[in-house]
Parts: C-alpha cells; sequence; structure tokens
C-alpha cells in the first residue's frame, strides 16, 4: 500500500537534494570542498599555550597569605603624603608583608593569532568565536546609513566587515572622550557629555570581540604588533597613553596583578589637598589602588602600585580579566580611556584593560588529563583548571546532570547514575561549536553482574573562564552489560564465581534438591527451601520479613511436583522508587499429588523490606511434544493436544451441568472444588468440528479451541459441549486462559434468490442501520458486551445461546463513529456482515465498546457469519490514536515487506500528562518491565493465520511519566491450535524476528491496564492497527 | 568505506582524510542541502563537518560507526548554521529594515538573507513548510524518505531507540501534514 503522501515527501525530499545551482558539479567536494576543509584545518587559530595556572593548593596558600596581609594594610600605610608625590595610579608605598613565594619566570612575549576576514566570519557562523576576543585582518566598511542609535550608551553599527561569505554588521560602545570632541549626550548635569565611538583609521588589524550571541564589536585596532608577537609590558610602556588614540589598542602578553581580591578592600591612607580637581562625571584614579601588568608575576604578592616595571590600569581590571587568580598571565588589550583624577591636570588618559584574547579562539587542542578520584578528566576545552571527586551521592536526588553549583559559573558540577559495578569513568570535555560537551564513559568491572540499585556520583570541575551549564551538553555513554552466567537447573549450581561477596548462583539448601538464587544484586549470603507449615491461597507468592528481621526473607508459594527452583534476584528501579524482584523459575514433573505450600527462606547481607520485593512465579513448558487426549462432548469427540505435559486425562461432563455455564461464546469453571480437574462448555455449531490445544504461556495455562467448518454447505444448530480435564501437577485455574480460533472459513451455502436492500434501524439511538440484502435478518436490538469478550481482538461475535438464531456482534470503537451501517449479504448462503462508519477529523477518540443483536429467520451456527469491520481501518505504516488522556499507536518503518524479511514493527504509548516529569500509576496484567503493558498480534486478511497476545494473570504496576513515550517492539505471546499451520506456528515462535508468509495482515497492539496501583479501578483497554503486505 | 582509509585518517595521516572529503563529500552535502534548503548553507554546514570530523577523529572508538558518526555531526551542523543563520539576522534585519524604510534600502537588503525567490528559484509550499520544521524533525524525514534508511540506522545514528525514532518520525510527519494543510 504506497501512502501519497509518503510519496510526494520523498519526491520533495529528492527534488531539495539535487536543486543546487548550475555551478555544483559533479566534482564539487575535490574543486571546492576539499581546498576550504583544508585552507580551514591549517588556517584557523590553534591553541597558544597550556595555562600556567597555579596549583590549586598554591592558590588557595597565596589566598590565605592575602586574609593576613588585608588585615594589617591600614597600619602600615599610614602617614600622609604630598599630593605631588602620589602618582595617579595609586599609593607611593609598594607594600609585601605576605611571604612571598618564589616567582614564575618571565612570560615570553606571546603570538597573538591574526584571522582572515573569511576565517573570522566562519568562526562567527559555526560558534567556535562566540564569546572570545580575536585579531582580524580585515577592513572595517562604515555603515553608508547615518541613523540614530538606540541609546548614547548602548553599542551602535558602525559598519561592516566583508568577506566572501557574507557581511557582518559591526557595533562598537561608546566611550568617553574630552571636551569638544565627539557627540555631546543629553545628560543630567554632573555626568560626562562628551563621547564618542572609536573607529579604525588606517590598515592595523582589527580587535574584535564577539558576544556569546553572535553580535560582533569593534574595540579598536591592534597597534605595535611585530611578527604577530605581543608586546612585553616594557615595550607597552614607552607609549604615553595622552599621546595615543583612543582606538589603538596594545596587547600585552603580562601578569595581571589584582590588587583587591574578591571580598577584600586596599584602603590607601593619602591627602589630595583643598584644591584637587577631580572633574565630575568622570572616573578617578586619584589616590585609588590601582591593578597592575607586569613582566614578572607578584603571584603571593600584593602590591599597590605597579612600580617601575609595570602598567597601572583600572582598579577591577583583575576581577574583570584575572579570573580570579591572584596574578594571572595572559594576552591582555589595553587602551587610553578618559579619567578625571589625576597627579596631572584633569582629565587625564590612562591605560585600562579592555579585553582578554587568550585563550586564543577555542579549537582542538592537546588534550590534558586530570586524575579526580574514579574519574579521568580529559580536557581538550582548555578550561580545565582542577578536578575534584564528590564520591557518591544519593541517586534518587540527582534529576540535573549538569550544575553551577551555588551559581557558580567558574565550577560546573557532573553528576550523573550509573551501577555500582563501575570502577572507573573517563570524563571527555570538549568544545563543540558554541557548547561544550561532557562524555562520560563508565567502565564496568568484568568481574560484575548488573549489581544493585544506582549509584549516583559527582565531581566539580574548577574553570579558567566562566562556563553556564546550559552551555554544556551532556553524554553518558553506558557499557554493555556482561554476560550473565546461565546456571544448569538439572545440574548441582557451580561455587559462586564472583569474588565479591555475596554475588553470583548461591544455592539454596532444604528438601528441593537443586534450588539456587541467581544474585545480581550482591546482596543474598544464603538461602534455604522447605515446605511451609502454614496454610496458603493457591495463588500468587507472599514476601515476609520473619520476626521484622530485615535482612532476612521468607517467600511462600504454592507449587506441586517441582524438580527445581531458578531464582533470579534483582534490582530495578524507575529513579525514584527501588524495588527488588524475586523471579521463581520452577520445573515440574507428573507426581501424582496435590500441591505444597512452600517457603525460601533468603538471608541477606543488607536490609531489605519486604514490600518492596516483587514476585514473579513462572513454570517453563514442560513438553515440547504433544500428548493427545480425546475429550468426549455431547456433540463429538475432540482431540486435544497436550503440550504441557500435565495433562491426565479429558472426561466428559453431563450437559445440564454444562448448560447453565454457557452464558458466552467459552467459559471454564472448576465445579468440583478438586482444583487439578478444570471444566469448559461453550457453543458448538453442529457443523463444525473442533480440535484443542493446551499450552503454556509466561506460566498460564492456554486452551485454545479451534473449530473447522465442514467444507459442504450446512445448517448448523448450536449445540452444548463441555469437557474436564484432569491436571497433574496441581495447576491453579485463575492461570487459565482460553482461546478461540477458525481454521477454515465458512463453506458456501445454499444461495439465496437476492431482495431489495432493506433497513432496519437498531433503536439505541439510531446509531446502527442494518442494510439487509440476505432476506434473512428478523431484527436488530443494541446489547450489551462484557470487555473479556472483546479480549484482545479488534472485534468479536457469537451465537446468543438462548437464542441461536441471534448474533451477537461487537467491538471497541472510538467513540467517534457516525453513521454505522451492517451490511447482511448472504452471497454463498451464509449471511455475511460488514460493518462500515465514518470518524469525522478532530473528534478526540475514547474508547468505546459496541454491540448488537441480529436477528435472523434461521439458525446460525457460530462463525458461520463472517464480519468485516470497514470504515477507515489504518493502512500506513503508522497508526496513531488519542484516547482520552493516552495517545497509543502502532508504527512500522513501512508497509511492504519481502519474504522472511524481518517485520519491524513497534507500538507506544503515551500518557499526555498535563506536565512534564509528573508519574501517573497504572496497573493491570503485565509483568515487571514496560515492555509487557503492550501486547502484540495479528490477523492474516487474505488467509487464516491469526494471534492475539496473553498476558500475565497477576496484578503489576508500572509508573507511566508524562509526555514520555513507552514503546516496544513486536513480541510474541499467546496461543493457537492451529493444526494446518503447525508449522508456521513452531517457526513463528521460536524465530525472535517477527517474518510471515506472503500475504496481507493487519498487525495490532494492545494495552490494557487500570489507572491504579492495584488492578481496582475500571479498565482502559487500546488498540491499534496497520495492515502490511508481504510478498 | 574503506577501514583502512578510516584507520589512517583517525592516526592523522592527511591525504587519507582529503580522500574520505572527497567521497563522502557530495552525499553529506545532498543530504544537508535537503535539510537546509540553502546551498551556500549547507556547502557551509558539510565543509564544518568535514573540519569537525578531521578535529575530533580520535574521538571515534568504532570505525564501523564512522558513517553514522559522521552523519551525527552533520546533522549538529545543520543546527548550528541555522541557529548561527538565525542570529546573524536576528538583531540586523529588524534593525536595517527599519533603516531601510527610511533611507536608501540597500542596506537592509545587504543583511536579508536571500531568499529562494530572489536567487531564482521560487518557494514551494512544501519548502515552506518543511522549513517550519525542526532540524531534528528534518534530519529524520531526510534520513528516513530520501535516504531509505530504517529506524534502527537512524536509531544508531542518533543514539535513541528505535521505538523513539518511530515515535518522532511519526510526529514529524504529522508535523509536516498539519505545515502543509495550513
Amino acid at each position: 500500500v504506497s501512502d501519497p503522501f509518503d510519496d510526494r515527501l520523498r519526491d520533495e525530499l529528492s527534488r531539495r537534494s539535487t536543486a543546487a545551482d548550475a555551478g555544483h558539479g559533479r566534482d564539487w567536494a575535490r574543486r571546492e570542498l576539499l581546498p576550504g576543509v583544508r585552507e580551514a584545518i591549517e588556517t584557523r587559530p590553534q591553541r597558544v599555550t597550556t595555562s600556567r595556572a597555579p596549583a590549586l593548593g598554591g592558590l588557595l596558600a597565596a589566598a590565605a597569605a592575602l586574609v593576613v596581609l588585608v588585615v594589617l594594610l591600614p597600619r602600615l600605610t599610614t602617614g600622609p603624603a604630598s599630593p605631588t608625590d602620589i602618582p595617579a595610579s595609586g599609593a607611593p608605598t609598594s607594600v609585601a608583608v605576605a611571604p612571598s613565594t618564589q616567582p614564575l619566570p618571565s612570560p615570553d612575549a606571546g603570538s597573538v593569532t591574526i584571522l582572515s576576514a573569511d576565517a573570522f566570519q566562519a568562526g562567527v557562523a559555526d560558534g567556535t568565536l562566540l564569546g572570545t576576543v580575536v585579531v582580524v585582518d580585515a577592513t572595517l566598511q562604515p555603515a553608508t546609513v547615518v541613523g540614530p542609535c538606540p541609546s548614547r550608551f548602548e553599542p551602535c553599527t558602525v559598519g561592516t566587515i566583508a568577506g566572501s561569505q557574507r557581511e557582518l554588521p559591526v557595533v562598537a560602545s561608546w566611550v568617553r572622550t574630552v571636551e569638544g570632541e565627539g557627540a555631546v549626550a543629553d545628560v543630567p548635569e554632573g555626568q560626562w557629555k562628551w563621547w564618542t565611538q572609536p573607529f579604525p583609521d588606517g590598515d592595523s588589524p582589527l580587535v574584535l570581540r564577539v558576544s556569546p550571541e553572535g553580535a560582533v564589536e569593534y574595540l579598536g585596532q591592534a597597534a605595535g604588533l611585530e611578527n604577530g608577537r605581543a608586546l612585553t609590558v616594557e615595550q607597552a610602556d614607552h607609549n604615553d597613553p595622552n599621546d595615543r588614540p583612543l582606538n589603538e589598542v596594545y596587547i600585552v602578553d603580562a601578569w595581571l596583578n589584582e590588587t583587591e581580591p574578591p571580598g577584600r578592600q586596599v584602603i590607601i591612607d593619602c591627602y589630595g589637598g583643598p584644591d584637587h580637581n577631580r572633574l565630575p562625571g568622570l572616573p578617578s584614579r586619584f589616590c585609588q589602588p590601582s591593578d597592575s601588568l607586569t613582566d614578572e608575576t607578584r603571584q603571593g604578592r600584593v602590591i599597590t602600585s605597579p612600580g617601575p616595571a609595570g602598567i597601572a590600569v583600572q582598579r577591577n581590571a583583575g576581577q574583570l580579566f584575572g579570573r580570579r587568580e591572584l596574578s594571572s598571565h595572559g594576552l591582555f588589550a589595553i587602551a587610553p580611556r578618559l579619567y578625571g583624577g589625576c597627579s596631572t591636570p584633569e582629565p587625564c588618559w590612562q591605560w585600562d584593560v579592555i579585553a582578554r584574547l587568550d585563550p586564543a579562539p577555542p579549537q582542538e587542542g592537546i588534550a590534558r588529563t586530570l586524575e579526580c578520584g574514579v574519574v579521568t578528566v580529559k580536557d581538550t576545552s582548555g578550561r580545565i583548571s582542577s578536578c575534584q571527586d564528590g564520591g557518591i551521592i544519593d541517586y534518587h536526588t540527582v534529576n540535573r546532570f549538569v550544575l553551577n553549583p551555588d551559581g557558580d559559573t567558574t565550577k560546573l558540577r557532573i553528576q550523573w547514575i550509573g551501577d555500582p559495578c563501575v570502577t572507573q569513568v573517563e570524563a571527555v570535555i570538549s568544545r563543540s561549536g558554541a557548547f561544550f560537551e561532557v562524555v562520560l564513559v563508565p567502565i564496568r568491572s568484568e568481574s560484575g553482574l548488573r549489581c544493585s540499585f544506582p549509584e549516583a556520583r559527582t565531581f566539580d570541575l574548577l574553570l579558567s573562564a566562566p562556563i553556564g551549564a546550559s552551555e554544556v551538553h551532556f553524554f553518558l555513554n553506558e557499557p554493555e552489560l556482561p554476560p550473565t552466567p546461565s546456571p544448569s537447573p538439572t545440574t548441582t549450581p557451580t561455587p559462586n564465581p564472583i569474588p565479591t561477596p555475596g554475588l553470583g548462583i548461591i544455592p539454596c539448601t532444604g528438601d528441593l534438591p537443586n534450588v539456587a538464587i541467581t544474585d545480581y544484586v550482591g546482596e543474598v549470603e544464603s538461602c534455604s527451601v522447605e515446605a511451609s507449615p502454614d496454610e496458603f491461597p493457591h495463588a500468587g507468592a507472599i514476601v515476609t520479613n520473619p520476626d521484622d528481621d530485615l535482612t532476612r526473607l521468607d517467600i511462600m508459594w504454592f507449587s506441586s511436583c517441582v524438580v527445581d527452583v531458578r531464582l533470579d534476584f534483582q534490582a530495578t528501579t524507575d529513579g525514584t522508587q527501588d524495588r527488588y524482584d524475586l523471579l521463581l523459575n520452577e520445573t515440574q514433573t507428573r507426581c501424582g499429588v496435590p500441591g505444597t505450600a512452600r517457603i525460601l527462606r533468603i538471608q541477606l547481607n543488607r536490609d531489605v523490606p519486604a514490600e518492596i520485593v516483587q514476585v514473579g512465579v513462572s513454570t517453563p513448558i514442560a513438553s515440547p511434544v504433544p500428548q493427545e487426549f480425546e475429550c468426549p462432548t455431547v456433540a463429538q469427540n475432540i482431540v486435544l493436544a497436550d503440550f504441557t505435559g500435565q495433562l491426565t486425562a479429558c472426561e466428559a461432563v453431563p450437559v445440564d451441568d454444562i448448560r447453565s455455564q454457557i452464558r458466552r461464546g467459552i467459559s471454564f469453571a472448576t465445579p468440583t472444588g478438586d482444583e487439578r480437574r478444570v471444566r469448559f462448555a461453550w457453543t458448538l455449531s453442529s457443523c463444525v468440528s473442533a480440535s484443542a490445544s493446551l499450552e503454556y504461556d509466561f506460566g498460564d495455562f492456554v486452551l485454545t479451541i479451534d473449530e473447522r467448518q465442514p467444507s459442504e454447505p450446512c445448517a448448523g444448530v448450536p449445540t452444548e459441549a463441555g469437557f474436564e480435564m484432569v491436571l497433574d501437577p496441581f495447576v491453579n485455574p485463575s492461570a487459565f486462559r482460553l482461546a478461540r480460533t477458525e481454521s477454515t472459513a465458512p463453506p458456501p451455502a445454499t444461495p439465496r434468490p437476492s431482495v431489495p436492500p432493506r433497513e432496519i434501524v437498531c433503536d439505541r439511538d439510531g446509531e446502527l442501520r442494518v442494510i439487509d440484502t440476505s432476506g434473512t435478518v428478523l431484527s436488530c436490538i443494541p446489547s450489551v458486551i462484557q470487555q473479556i469478550d472483546l479480549s484482545f481482538s479488534p472485534i468479536f461475535q457469537s451465537v446468543v445461546s438462548e437464542a441461536p438464531s441471534t448474533i451477537r456482534i461487537g467491538w471497541i470503537g472510538s467513540g467517534c463513529e457516525t453513521d454505522m451501517r451492517a451490511q447482511v449479504d448472504a452471497p454463498g448462503g451464509h449471511p455475511v456482515v460488514t460493518l462500515e462508519y465514518e470518524e469525522p477529523d478532530g473528534c478526540e477518540p475514547v474508547s468505546t465498546p459496541y454491540a448488537f443483536d441480529i436477528a435472523f429467520d434461521h439458525e446460525v451456527a457460530p462463525n458461520s457469519v463472517t464480519l468485516v469491520r470497514g470504515g477507515s481501518p489504518a493502512s500506513s505504516d503508522t497508526a496513531e490514536t488519542d484516547q482520552g488522556i493516552f495517545t497509543f499507536g502502532l508504527s512500522a518503518s513501512r508497509t511492504h515487506y519481502d519474504q522472511g524479511e524481518p517485520i519491524d514493527v513497534d507500538a507506544f504509548l503515551v500518557w499526555r500528562g498535563t506536565d512534564l516529569g509528573n508519574v501517573i500509576e497504572v496497573s493491570g496484567p503485565f509483568g515487571d518491565d514496560t515492555g509487557d503493558l503492550i501486547g502484540f498480534g495479528f490477523e492474516q486478511i487474505d488467509g487464516d493465520l491469526a494471534v492475539s497476545p496473553t498476558w500475565r494473570t497477576s496484578c503489576n504496576s508500572y509508573q507511566l511519566l508524562a509526555n514520555e513515550p513507552v514503546s516496544k517492539p513486536y513480541s510474541k505471546s499467546g496461543a493457537v491450535a492451529d493444526d494446518t499451520n503447525s508449522g508456521f506456528w513452531h517457526d513463528y515462535f521460536s524465530d525472535p524476528n517477527l517474518t510471515l508468509p506472503a500475504g496481507t495482515y493487519r498487525i495490532f497492539a494492545a494495552a490494557n491496564f487500570q489507572l491504579d496501583g492495584a488492578c481496582i479501578s475500571s479498565q482502559v483497554r487500546l488498540s491499534a492497527s496497520i495492515v502490511i503486505e508481504v510478498e | 568505506m574503506d577501514r583502512e582509509l578510516l584507520v589512517r585518517a583517525r592516526a592523522g595521516e592527511r591525504e587519507a582524510f582529503e580522500l574520505i572529503v572527497v567521497s563522502k563529500g557530495e552525499p553529506l552535502f545532498r543530504t544537508a542541502l535537503a535539510i537546509l534548503g540553502n546551498e551556500a548553507d549547507a556547502r557551509d554546514a558539510t565543509q564544518e563537518t568535514f573540519i569537525a570530523c578531521w578535529r575530533r577523529f580520535g574521538d571515534l572508538r568504532e570505525l564501523d560507526r564512522f558513517d553514522a558518526w559522521i552523519g551525527r555531526i552533520l546533522i549538529n551542523e545543520c543546527r548550528m548554521t541555522l541557529r548561527s543563520r538565525r542570529r546573524v539576522r536576528e538583531v540586523p534585519v529588524d534593525e536595517t529594515a527599519d533603516l531601510a524604510d527610511r533611507s536608501d534600502g540597500d542596506f537592509g537588503a545587504r543583511y536579508a538573507r536571500p531568499s529562494p525567490a530572489a536567487s531564482g528559484a521560487e518557494p514551494s509550499d512544501f519548502d515552506g513548510a518543511f522549513a517550519r520544521l525542526t532540524v531534528d524533525q528534518r534530519s529524520l524525514l531526510v534520513l528516513h524518505h530520501l535516504h531509505g534508511y530504517g529506524v534502527r540506522e537512524i536509531g544508531a545514528w542518533l543514539g535513541i531507540p528505535t521505538g523513539t525514532v518511530k515515535w518522532r518520525l511519526n510526529r514529524a510527519r504529522n508535523a509536516l501534514k498539519r505545515e502543509l494543510d495550513a
């Protein structure tokens, strides 16, 4: 089935992918792409240097010394000083009282990477230059339109940088200038009025700042660069800022020394004199401490003067550009800025640090490795100074993987949830475009199994430059699980192969010879099995902590004829709730005695409350080769193929005993109270011959009745049928499920002469109109149908036993159906009922059962009516419906498959909660994992293959996260009794993939659960189907 | 892809890497073009993909997954291209549109991204609708409906479960349908 939309989509995308212009030749990759890649690789800036940041210990020592220093400062700087002696940049008194560390070597003049205009544009476009300051060999074209700037104090567009790709707009900030220059700002009295924007003059490279958002700001023109080398402080100091234009920027390779580390204030006791003329509206450096640039480190010392070999810069330069290091080495851009408090006539020009250029534009560089407890940090971003191991934390509290602790962007805290078997973690930190990537690769212990509940680990990265947590993409590469041991249930368990105490296979002592626990958690010390002295119900299992001792678990369950028990002890969690799963896999044999309550005692090495232990019991198939029994009924003897190995006899029952039990198509009971006996009764057409099979399915018994139609036309008469099975060992009757199939199509009946169509309205609000062309319909009335009748089949039909000429039809609809019609024809003599309806767009579907009884003028046998569901079946590769608060869907990658080709079908279920993170608890007959929430089946439209899903009989709960789809690939369950296709079914169940013979199939999925945690409230039934074709 | 070539390229052999560029360049460009719908952007994204590939080759542990790996890089680059295109456009376009209205108009035109119409091709309804999808949605549709990758392969590309791929693919198709119907 070809979907027109998919065809169009493919065509349009094909058109888009080939829509390159004529200049894009076949050899484009060689002609243009390769040279472009080459150039970019060769010309894009490389990392400048590795960090010279002091070790954390040294930094802390320096900080500790600083505390002493600052406390002492006021007393050490007493005494008046003449204004004329006081340099504008700070006090004359140099104070160095803290113990001095060994000065680091003077840095060499660093190289400055000068980008081409194209490389710069590319770096801005791909995000690698965001948040950086770079030097670019480009020309700034003035803006041709002179328009008002948005605000006098906001950056304003001054021009563009031309390049091969596109023109980049460039803004410039306003800076103060001397009176009479620039533009006059309309500002209140007391504020500085004369402002200007720097603009290039000459051919020197541009110094540009790229904001994190991608805006480009012109800072000035790089002056004094020789052969791409930055100036030393000594070289830069030859320039007097009073003589230099304000757009001239000097790149200095220096140590930036901070006078006032955060939280400390240096007070200089000086006197400016009564006539000191400080200009209002301008910043002042008079009698102020200043930070400084020097060629040698001042590490460990705090000075209030740059000294003769330094350049004084603004007071907060270290705070802005020093990266929280007392003395920080880097490439700094300095430019003249106007001050109003100077030792010379005001105003005056002083050096300000306006930017920091290192690290150079981020680039893949030499990896640096840091050891951090079990975490090995491999840093290629150049931003990591050090790391601190935070150890193990409660994983329930982890809801974010990357954060800035206390909002501090100089730290990144990485935390993740893994399993406790992880012994080593490799963390790779790199830059990716405008973002950073943290990739964690946990390395699991080879000797470990799945271990216990998850553990959360954390470590902090101390950064050399701020990084917001939102700039970091986090990836966790979970390693593959090691293979788990598979103990043979019939052999003596091997000794614990795992060196970890308690982790591995634990043999249990007691009256059963072959019982062992495979401990995936590492918490089982020992175990034993014995007969329980207490009465115990036959269904399920009970878990207790005997004597309230949380280190012991007693599990009671009912079984008989057990050969061995293999137990899996596992820990699972949904992130908020921890749970232990204990799965009992029994193997049984015939023994001729009723069942026995048993008790499994487990000694643990830690506290495990019984209420968080969930027990599942399953009994594997005991007899893959069927044994046939003859089951006598009133109408005929039915051959029953027993695949369980537990059927010992099949006996007749009186008609009167079963007549009262027939309410619907089939029923069962244990009438004698002997739980080894299970009786079945149903209505059987006298025309058909029936066979049956009994199979295991996940611990349940499935009895399937297969009814074959006669080859000749036959007017069937409904008759009661029933038999009683005797099972050994004991079988919990609640574990029985019933299925009914029809392995052959009804034979053609004697054609009746066609009659004019007659319309009969079923008077339930006139919902259904019966259009009868067979001339056999007498009436139609709405009816009630049990959910169980519908089972997981999308449609249901049955003879009403009290009125053998009446057929009851039912199905689960969307509630959106309108104009429902049941066309009744009898082309071959037998009625064919075709259901059709419309479903208007925009209707919110709600799972709705429909049922109608159609009475004919003659008796009809079961399955002699062919029921076809019309309307609008899904025929695409995806079916999705919103049913109430759920969306349920089914999808395949396509609608056509070849024979033998695996058909990939997935179903998904979404609870459309109101808020992300909300959780809803549902319960139902599904198993322990999410997958069992959804079951699958199929029916062949042009053939007789069909299977419906089966569920466990126990009640389990599961949590659905709002708007988080739960998906499950097609899985096989169900029971069939189809002699003619037994080979297919054998292959079907043994093949892990879904492969089907040629034909057209409706694949369907169903989810069946209740909106509570205990299977109490009304059921939600969801279903979806798609049609695929196998050729 | 020749495994030996990949081994040599990962070891830093430029010649081997350039052979990969030549052989993989065109198909990656076609993919980017289908996703982005703009030739210049597609070329940028393809070039950036190979630059990132060269610089991050050492991160590739399983050479058998090279195609998926470089495919993911391409999709990321497409995302970055669109993001940076929006970033470059956003402020100046508004600003310059006003300026253009007030003055000679060339100023605005220089900043605006050339529309398909301006470059000679009339934008189709499909292109308009497709452009309103996210890059992830576009990528899924291109990988599945243009290149015919199965959901398992796409899941391997994107590192997400098969069921999630189907879910997202279905969502993307529905979103595109809605856009086309709008």
